[in-house]
């Protein structure tokens, strides 16, 4: 549930970030323990939207990603991949 | 998912699907628009030294400027707990400012980001003797210097 809802604040905030949202791919996995693996892809445009200046936009995303899954004692982790490697 | 325009609804989204049960309401003020949270889950909005709202706040803001680049900023607070500290903040540098308007010697302030200095900026750009600077870099965080003003003499407001 709480995977779910997470997945949709992401989804809400980043397609109104981007210019691109049609070809944003955003999805979830399990990692170790309780931990979630958010994996997000999107056009090369769109990606320094999505980090903003100094990193401040996703710095906010992640941390607020950890508020949303610490509710359920969980651990949360948005990466975004880029040619296949993790950033 | 709603994705109305108006920095109300952007914020009730978000905090919808953070899991708070909260009421947001806007309010204008002299400083542009402020959103009020209202909430039973107060402490875990006001976390990590206000970090989480400072966040909620940057992300509306950015939905909003990727919408409209000149949109007015926007403010979020909970249950006034930004004004509160943000006064707080005002007193403790016009405090020091005495100093400097005493002694004429300059006082370097702690590391502030970007909405702090603004507050102080604004605080001293009225101010007769004193004048607040701010180095113009890029650094997220940068330490204000408090000193005499001298004829001419501006404030930075970085």
């Amino acid at each position: 549930m709480v995977q779910a809802e997470i997945q949709e604040f992401l989804s809400y905030v980043i397609s109104q970030l981007i210019d691109h949202p049609e070809e944003m791919v955003l999805e979830s996995s399990k990692g170790e323990g309780r931990r979630t693996i958010y994996k997000l892809r999107l056009r090369q445009s769109d990606v320094g939207k999505v980090i903003g200046k100094q990193g401040c936009t996703i710095a906010a995303l992640r941390s607020l990603l950890s508020v949303a899954a610490e509710r359920s004692g969980e651990k949360a982790v948005l990466e975004i991949i880029e040619d296949g490697s993790p950033r | 998912m709603n994705t109305s325009s108006n920095p109300r609804d952007i914020l009730d989204s978000m905090l919808v699907l953070l899991g708070f049960v909260c009421e947001v309401k806007a309010f204008p003020t002299n400083r542009g628009l402020t959103l009020q949270v209202y909430t039973a889950d107060k402490d875990r909005l006001l976390a990590r030294s206000g970090a989480v709202v400072d966040d909620l706040q940057l992300l509306v803001n950015r939905i909003l400027q990727a919408r409209d680049k000149e949109a007015p900023r926007v403010q979020v607070d909970v249950e006034h707990w930004r004004e509160m500290q943000d006064d707080s903040l005002v007193q403790k540098v016009r405090r020091l400012a005495e100093s400097v308007r005493m002694t004429g010697l300059p006082i370097q302030l702690e590391p502030m980001n970007g909405y702090e200095r603004r507050i102080v900026h604004n605080a001293f750009k009225e101010d007769p003797d004193v004048v607040s600077w701010s180095p113009p870099d890029d650094a997220r965080l940068k330490r204000i210097t408090l000193r005499k003003r001298s004829d001419g003499g501006k404030a930075s407001e970085t």
